[in-house]
C-alpha cells in the first residue's frame, strides 16, 4: 500500500514580482520548508491556475520572477488546468481576491501597518490591503501571523479571528557560497561600523538614529552607521540639521544585493533596527544569524524575535538609545550578546516554519 | 501601595509626524503645541481639563500601535502604573486600542465631509474593533455592524477647558457679504457690550463653534437659519463663541474672518445691518458669566445644529457639565447621528 501525501497548493502570485525581497522571499522560504519537509504533495497555483512546479523551481534558483511571470502568462490553453478546488490552499500573503473560491483556504498576515498607521501609506495602499481584509479573513479556515505581535493586533482588529489563527515564523538562509565568496573578497575598509535598517519610511525611525548623533556619548564614540536601503527624502532635510563632522559618520548604502548586505552585515559590529513598527522583522534575524546583536526599538515584534540576542530602548529616546549604544560597544557585552544572537537565530529554522503549515493540512 | 489612578491619551499618527518627542510615554500636558492642529490641540486640552477634574494625571503614549502584546505590552505597563483607561483621540483614519485597558474613542475633527467619510471607510473595514470600545466621546455615532446600527455609548464632556476664563466683552455682528474686510472693520469699531446686558433678553441661545465646524457646509446651511431667525426676533439673543485656540496665538481676526466667511456662505439672505441682538465672543463665556444670567440658556453644541436637532437642551442655573449632559441626552433622545461639543 502506498502513502499518499496530502496535498497544498501555495498561491505564488508574489514570486511573479521581477525582484525578490520581502514576501516573494518569504514564500520561497517557505516552498523551501515545505519541501524539506516532505509530508506534503506540493502544488502552486496562481489565480486558479497550476502552475508547472519545474517553473517554480528554476524561479527559486534564479531568486527573480521575471521568468516565472512569463511562463506563467505564455501557458497554452491546454497548458492551463484548474486546480482542484478542494486542494487546500495557502497564500503566502493577503489574497489577492475576495477568498472563498478554494474549500480550504489560509493566509498569512504580516503586519497591519496600513490599519494602526495609515498616514504612512498612500490610500490606495491602504485600500488595496484593507477593504476585503474582513472578507478575507472571513473566508479563510485558519489565517497564519508571521509573529505573536502581528497575531495579537489581528486578534485585536478583528476579534473574530480568536481562535482560527497560528504562527508561521520564518527563517534566514543565506545561499552556501556567500561565506566563501565573502571570505575571497577584499575586505570592507571603513572602520569600525554599525548597519542600520531602514530610511524610506517615517515609520523607520531613522530621525531618532540621526538626532542621537549629536549625544555626547555617540559623538565621542569612532562608531559610524552604514545605513542599507534606499536614501529617503526625509532623511536630506534631517541631515541638515546636523553638523558636518557628524553627518560624515553616516553613510548610505543604497538599494543593495543579498551578498552585499551579507557583507556589510558580517563586517559590522552589530545591527542598529530603530523601527517604529514591523511584523516580523527579517533584517534583525538575518543579523542575529551572523552572530551580530542588535540595538532594537521596543516596538512590536522585535522582543520575540531578537529575545536576548539585543538591547531596547524607547523609539522617541535619544537618552535610551545613548544608553543602549553604549552598552551595545561595551566589548565584553558585545561578545556577550554576539553568542545569544546566533543561539536565537537558530530557533527560527525550516521545520519550524514547516510545522504549523503540514499540521493544519492534516487536520482537515 | 496602589498607583495613583492615570488616564492614557494617544492622538493620530499624522499628528506627530511634525514634532520630535522625548519618550514614547510622557505627561499629556507635555505634547508641543507647534506642530499639532489647532482641533487637536483644543480636544487634548478638553480631555486634560477632564483628568484634572477626574484626578486622574494623563499621559500620553506616542503610538499605543507599538505595543500589541506580549514583552512590548509588559514594557508599556511598566511605564504607565495605574492606568485603566485609554482615550484614543483619532481624526477617523485608525483608533488605537491598548489590550486590558478600557479603551474609549474621541473623535475630534469632525465637521467636515471628508473626516466623517473616513470614519465611515474605518468602520466598514474593521467594525468589530471599533465594537470593542467602551464608549465614544463627545460623538454619538452609530456603528453599522452585522446589518444593524450599533449604538456606542457616548461619554459627554463639557466643552469647558477655558471655564476659568475670564469675563469677555460681547461684540454685535455685523455682515457684509460682500465686503468681509469692512465687516470685521464695523465689528471692531462698535462698542463692545457687557455679557451682563444678556440679562435683558429672553431667551438667549449660545453656540460655541469650532473652526472644523465652520468649515462644514451642512453647519453652515443651519447657521444662515439661526441668525436671520434672530434678527427677526429681538426679545431673544443669539451668542457665538468663535474658536479661541488662535486667539491666544494669533489675535482675534482668523475666527472672526472664518466665522463671517461661514455665515457669508449662507444661502440664507443677512440683512446688512448691525444686530442688536446677535452677539460674537472672543472665546467662551466663564461659566460664572452665564451662571449669573437670570434668563433661561439655551446651549446649542455644535452637532445638535449640525443634525438639524429642533430641541436643544433649556436649562439654568446649572454648570456648562449639565447643560451638555442633557443636550446630549436630548439629542439622543431624538435619534440624531452626530453630536458634538467640541
Amino acid at each position: 500500500m502506498t502513502n499518499v501525501k496530502p496535498a497544498l497548493a501555495i498561491e505564488i502570485g508574489p514570486m511573479l514580482e521581477d525582484i525578490w525581497t520581502g514576501i516573494p522571499v518569504f514564500t520561497r522560504r517557505l516552498i523551501s520548508a515545505l519541501t524539506q519537509d516532505g509530508r506534503l504533495d506540493l502544488r502552486f497555483v496562481h489565480n486558479c491556475i497550476e502552475i508547472p512546479m519545474d517553473a517554480v523551481r528554476s524561479a527559486m534558483a534564479l531568486g527573480a520572477g521575471s521568468f516565472l511571470r512569463e511562463r506563467y502568462e505564455q501557458l497554452t490553453m491546454s497548458e492551463r488546468r484548474i486546480l482542484d478546488l478542494s486542494t487546500p490552499v495557502l497564500y503566502p500573503s493577503t489574497k489577492s481576491n475576495l477568498g472563498g473560491i478554494y474549500a480550504r483556504e489560509a493566509s498569512t498576515v504580516h503586519d497591519l501597518s496600513t490599519l494602526v498607521m495609515p498616514e504612512n501609506h498612500v490610500e490606495a495602499n491602504v485600500a488595496y490591503h484593507m477593504d476585503h481584509f474582513e472578507d478575507e479573513l472571513e473566508s479563510n479556515e485558519l489565517t497564519f501571523a508571521i509573529s505573536q505581535s502581528t497575531d495579537a493586533a489581528l486578534q485585536s482588529a478583528f476579534p473574530n479571528t480568536a481562535g482560527r489563527t497560528q504562527l508561521l515564523y520564518q527563517y534566514v538562509d543565506w545561499p552556501d557560497e556567500f561565506e566563501v565568496l565573502d571570505r575571497n573578497s577584499p575586505t570592507i575598509d571603513i572602520g569600525r561600523y554599525a548597519v542600520v535598517i531602514g530610511t524610506v519610511e517615517p515609520r523607520k525611525n531613522l530621525t531618532l538614529l540621526i538626532d542621537a548623533l549629536s549625544h555626547p556619548d555617540i559623538a565621542a564614540s569612532e562608531i559610524k552607521f552604514v545605513i542599507i536601503g534606499k536614501r529617503g527624502w526625509l532623511v536630506d532635510s534631517f541631515l541638515q540639521d546636523i553638523p558636518e563632522h557628524l553627518r560624515g559618520r553616516l553613510i548610505f548604502s543604497g538599494f543593495v544585493s543579498d551578498f552585499i548586505k551579507y557583507r556589510l552585515i558580517k563586517a559590522a559590529e552589530f545591527m542598529i533596527f530603530p523601527s517604529m513598527y514591523e511584523g516580523f522583522g527579517i533584517p534583525a534575524l538575518e543579523a542575529m544569524s551572523l552572530g551580530k546583536p542588535v540595538m532594537a526599538a521596543m516596538t512590536s515584534s522585535f522582543p520575540e524575535v531578537i529575545g536576548e540576542g539585543g538591547i531596547y530602548f524607547d523609539p522617541f529616546s535619544v537618552t535610551e538609545f545613548a544608553e543602549a549604544f553604549a552598552e551595545i560597544v561595551s566589548p565584553s557585552r558585545a561578545a556577550e550578546l554576539a553568542a545569544k544572537a546566533l543561539k536565537q537565530s537558530s530557533i527560527f529554522n525550516p521545520p519550524r516554519m514547516a510545522a504549523p503549515v503540514v499540521e493544519w493540512v492534516c487536520s482537515g | 501601595m496602589r498607583a495613583a489612578r492615570r488616564l492614557l491619551v494617544s492622538v493620530p499618527g499624522r499628528e506627530l509626524q511634525k514634532i520630535r518627542l522625548g519618550s514614547s510615554v510622557f505627561p499629556a500636558e507635555q505634547l508641543p503645541d507647534d506642530g499639532i492642529s489647532p482641533a487637536l490641540r483644543d480636544a487634548v486640552r478638553l480631555v486634560l481639563h477632564h483628568s484634572s477634574e477626574w484626578e486622574q494625571p494623563a499621559l500620553l503614549v506616542a503610538r499605543p500601535e507599538m505595543f500589541p502584546g506580549g514583552e512590548t505590552l509588559s514594557w508599556l505597563q511598566n511605564r504607565i502604573p495605574g492606568a485603566t483607561t485609554h482615550v484614543s483621540i483619532s481624526d477617523g483614519s485608525a483608533v488605537k486600542l491598548i489590550p486590558g485597558l478600557k479603551n474609549h474613542v474621541f473623535f475630534y475633527s469632525f465637521g467636515n465631509g471628508l473626516d466623517e467619510n473616513v470614519l465611515k471607510t474605518l468602520v466598514r473595514r474593521t467594525s468589530r474593533q471599533l465594537g470593542a470600545l467602551r464608549s465614544q466621546w463627545n460623538s454619538a455615532y452609530a456603528l453599522r455592524f452585522e446589518g444593524k446600527n450599533v449604538s456606542l455609548p457616548t461619554t459627554a464632556l463639557a466643552g469647558c477647558y477655558n471655564s476659568r476664563a475670564p469675563d469677555r466683552a460681547l461684540f454685535k455682528l455685523f455682515l457684509d457679504k460682500g465686503n468681509i474686510p469692512n465687516s470685521m472693520e464695523t465689528i471692531s469699531t462698535i462698542p463692545a457690550v457687557d455679557p451682563a446686558r444678556l440679562n435683558s433678553y429672553s431667551p438667549i441661545t449660545y453656540v460655541t463653534l469650532t473652526h472644523s465646524l465652520l468649515a462644514a457646509e451642512r453647519f453652515r446651511s443651519v447657521l444662515g437659519k439661526v441668525i436671520l431667525e434672530h434678527f427677526f426676533d429681538e426679545s431673544s439673543a443669539l451668542v457665538f463663541a468663535l474658536p479661541e485656540a488662535d486667539f491666544k496665538r494669533e489675535g482675534v481676526t482668523p475666527s472672526l474672518e472664518a466665522f463671517l466667511a461661514a455665515a457669508r456662505d449662507t444661502t440664507f439672505p443677512i440683512p446688512k445691518l448691525v444686530a442688536n441682538n446677535i452677539f460674537l465672543s472672543f472665546g467662551e463665556l466663564s461659566e460664572a458669566a452665564l451662571g449669573a444670567l437670570d434668563v433661561p440658556v439655551m446651549l446649542w453644541s455644535s452637532d445638535i445644529l449640525l443634525c438639524g436637532a429642533t430641541h436643544p437642551a433649556t436649562t439654568r442655573g446649572s454648570s456648562l457639565s449639565e447643560y451638555i449632559f442633557a443636550a446630549a441626552s436630548c439629542a439622543r433622545n431624538n435619534s440624531t447621528k452626530w453630536l458634538r461639543f467640541c
